[in-house]
């Protein structure tokens, strides 16, 4: 029997050896670093280690150890068990923020109404799937560990006994070694399914959490049963904070309909299963008019109310509310523009070039900034440092412009975009309510953006107020971050805003967009502050801009005719976008619009 | 002495049963395995008499074709050794009779590729020959039967099927408020 280590810094010592041999239990060609050993169990707190005595960061992929909580549930001995367990998390289960996001999407459909319960299931579920692979295949005796942690447990809660008595089955553990004695028929048999379960999804354990959640679900409705149930298991929790601080992942507010596959109560599967295996009997009458339990997809997908294109997505506040599961601490601006990105990246069109003529000889006119996102080669240092020793992209770094030389060849150059959005009381927040005007304008600027273009946004509820980038920018944050915020103020987009001085300085065609619905009309007919009709503001913008301008309207097209009439007249284009059909014709407009003209593309 | 198997060395031979007994029972002339035969070659097999004439009746045509699986993996189970090491008077009409409730109940490859139906499996057959697996007690050997009984399992999972379906109604009405909620949002604004 291996000495016990007494002191702190003698368990630090065992563990830090045993480290090694921990990662090998994986594969030794695993790099990750040695956990952060944390002496006293305030330091484990600093690092947000509160309820365990382990804990894993997907973040920055790390372990942190609380030893002195480790010596206060007698497993000082367990090294190389409860580290090998650590390391787990990190090559198997969630082994990574996707696959984590993944697991929390199936177990959010399971557990309907108690979703705040999803990072304690997927806690449970993974350390389940870890601790039978450690034991069954990697052969290390996870059991004695369980045994040490579990002597002398208190265990009232049905969530902690099922759980503790799916161990017994997994591993033919005696009746009541973990899950004491007070075991009813019903655990003995869900705690018999969870095992299976176990077993059966140990290499695609994303496929069953959403059965292992609906098999938790009764055991998780009530409150006070699971407030039980989480304090008692509180020293197991070490990775349902592991997404906290990361980045926000791509791709998550799609509804992947294979996911509603797997929505399934393994009981009631257990039913059909036994109906399946007794109709291969081949005995007439046999499974003729037994009820099938199974619920289908497309009644998992009608509870889950999917909106956008072919209602394939999330609500916004739902998929909020699940990132925000996932990490604490993400912000919501973020989560919102990557949202509306996700939607909009399918839809990209061609944003439109002029042909230029410039460069046959270079000839240098001056500096301008140099602005992150702009090709490297044309920062120029040594006007950069003229500005500031110390260089701050974006605000000290400057690039030199040259003018044309008519004699030659053409070039290709974006154009720029001003997209203006309403942000009325009449308009939908797009952060509660998925919205296609806002989505038809994300799918315009992103392809400005990845054209090259520059693009400034403005977002006006008036009479009332207004918020807009700092002129022309590259950044895709800046734009979204306009794009998708709400003010709720006034009743239309203030046409004024037009006559906006970035408007005057661009020395590039621009083109402007305008997302509004049927009350931008009324604001047409108002006069602006110097006493011009906002008609008239509309027309003198689109001369000045030179791109062509578009307003894409929350509304419908018989009303305001002659508004629409007036405003085609000037050299505007309306679309009205509702639904998916009309964002996507709108999107195919806008690309003809510029390519039928120059003949380039059809 | 008999030498009685552990639990694991019972499961280990049933789960490298030989695709021949997995194949499909001969059944109002489709399939491939005769089972009746098979039964009554084992059995000549464990009582030691090679040329003993046909004891066992199955009635083929009156059971199920999971039914004739199962008895078929179950002749694969009983050619252990340890089996030709014991009387073979329990291995009557009665064994192959009750397998029928069981038979229905499970899809009869899970009975080689599950490690807990295999557990069950050996541990039905070695109750029903009136033997204890090897280094546990008759409680332990009970419990644990117990515990894996798929029978037991599906009476208590009926047994609580409303309140499982109470359960999933919650969550439905949940799901449903969930829904309803989310589409007032735009409506409270």
């Amino acid at each position: 029997m291996a000495k016990q280590p007494n002191s702190i810094e003698q368990i630090k010592q065992v563990w830090s050896a045993a480290w090694p041999e921990a990662v090998a239990v994986w594969n030794p060609y695993v790099t990750l670093r040695e956990p952060t050993w944390c002496l006293a169990s305030r330091d484990a707190h600093l690092e947000g280690l509160t309820s365990s005595f382990a804990m894993i960061r997907l973040t920055d992929h790390r372990i942190v150890i609380d030893l002195e909580s480790v010596r206060t549930n007698r497993v000082e001995n367990c090294a190389l068990q409860i580290l090998a367990h650590e390391i787990g998390h990190h090559v198997l289960i969630p082994a990574n923020r996707y696959d984590n996001i993944g697991v929390f999407r199936r177990m959010r459909l399971a557990l309907a109404g108690i979703e705040d319960r999803v990072p304690f299931v997927a806690n449970l579920y993974s350390d389940l799937i870890i601790n039978d692979a450690l034991q069954r295949i990697h052969r290390l005796d996870m059991a004695s560990v369980y045994m040490k942690i579990q002597q002398g447990a208190d265990i009232s809660s049905s969530l902690y006994m099922w759980y503790m008595r799916t161990y017994e089955y997994l591993w033919g553990l005696g009746r009541g070694v973990l899950s004491g004695k007070k075991q009813s028929p019903q655990i003995d048999a869900d705690a018999s399914l969870a095992a299976s379960l176990i077993r059966s999804y140990a290499r695609s354990w994303l496929d069953g959490a959403g059965r292992f959640a609906m098999l938790a679900y009764p055991y998780l409705i009530e409150d006070s049963e699971y407030n039980k149930a989480r304090k008692e298991l509180a020293k197991y929790l070490d990775a349902e904070k592991s997404g906290e601080g990361s980045e926000v992942a791509g791709g998550m507010a799609e509804i992947d309909e294979s996911i509603l596959e797997g929505i399934v109560d393994p009981r009631a599967e257990a039913l059909d299963d036994r109906i399946k295996a007794d109709s291969g009997g081949d005995l007439a009458g046999e499974g003729e008019g037994k009820e099938r339990t199974k619920p289908s997809s497309s009644d998992q997908k009608s509870l889950l109310g999917g909106t956008g294109p072919r209602q394939r997505y999330l609500e916004p506040g739902v998929y909020i509310d699940m990132m925000r599961q996932v990490d604490p601490t993400a912000d919501d601006n973020k989560l919102i523009i990557r949202y509306y990105r996700d939607i909009a990246m399918p839809y990209l069109v061609p944003f439109p070039v002029e042909e230029s003529l410039p460069l046959a000889e270079l000839l240098p006119e001056g500096t301008e900034q140099w602005e992150p996102g702009d090709p490297v080669e044309e920062l120029d240092w040594f006007e950069t440092t003229v500005t500031s020793p110390v260089v701050v992209p974006g605000i000290t770094t400057r690039r030199r412009v040259y003018t044309e030389d008519v004699d030659a060849p053409s070039k290709p150059q974006s154009y720029n975009l001003y997209v203006g959005i309403d942000c009325s009381g009449s308009m939908r927040n797009p952060r509660y309510n998925f919205s296609w005007p806002i989505c038809a304008g994300t799918i315009v600027s992103l392809s400005a953006l990845r054209a090259g273009a520059k693009v400034m946004g403005c977002l006006s509820g008036e009479p009332g107020s207004f918020l807009e980038t700092d002129g022309f920018v590259k950044s895709e944050h800046d734009v979204l971050n306009v794009l998708t915020s709400y003010l709720g103020t006034g009743y239309a987009y203030g046409i004024p805003r037009l006559q906006t001085p970035h408007l005057d300085k661009v020395k590039r065609k621009t083109h402007l967009l305008i997302v509004s619905d049927d009350d931008i009309f009324s604001m047409l007919q108002a006069t602006g502050p110097d006493g011009s009709l906002n008609y008239d503001i509309a027309e003198r913008a689109l001369l000045r801009a030179g791109g062509g301008g578009t307003f894409v309207l929350h509304s419908s097209s018989s009303w305001h005719s002659e508004g629409v009439k007036k405003l085609e007249k000037m050299g505007w284009a309306v679309h009205y976008v509702t639904k998916e059909e009309e964002m996507v014709e709108f999107a195919r407009a806008f690309a003809r619009q510029f390519y039928n003209k120059t003949g380039k593309r059809a | 002495m008999i030498i009685v198997p552990t639990i694991s060395e019972m499961i280990h031979h049933i789960k490298r049963c030989p695709p021949e007994f997995l194949a499909p029972p001969l059944l109002r002339g489709r399939g491939e395995i005769h089972t009746e035969s098979l039964v009554n070659d084992i059995f000549r097999m464990l009582s030691g008499n090679p040329a003993a004439p046909k004891r066992i009746e199955l009635s083929t045509e009156k059971r199920s074709k999971a039914e004739l699986s199962l008895i078929q993996i179950c002749c694969w189970a009983l050619s252990h050794p340890f089996f030709r090491q014991i009387d073979s008077g329990w291995l009557n009409d009665v064994f192959w009779s009750q397998l029928a409730a069981i038979a229905a109940l499970v899809k009869p490859e899970l009975w080689v590729t599950d490690e807990e139906r295999s557990e069950e499996l050996a541990r039905m057959i070695l109750k029903c020959c009136g033997y204890v697996p090897a280094g546990e007690t008759p409680e332990e050997a009970l419990d644990r039967f117990d515990s894996v009984n798929t029978v037991k399992r599906m009476k208590v999972i009926e047994e609580t099927r409303a309140a499982n379906e109470r359960a999933q109604a919650i969550r439905r009405q949940m799901a449903e408020q969930r829904a309803r909620e989310a589409a007032n949002v735009y409506g409270r604004e």
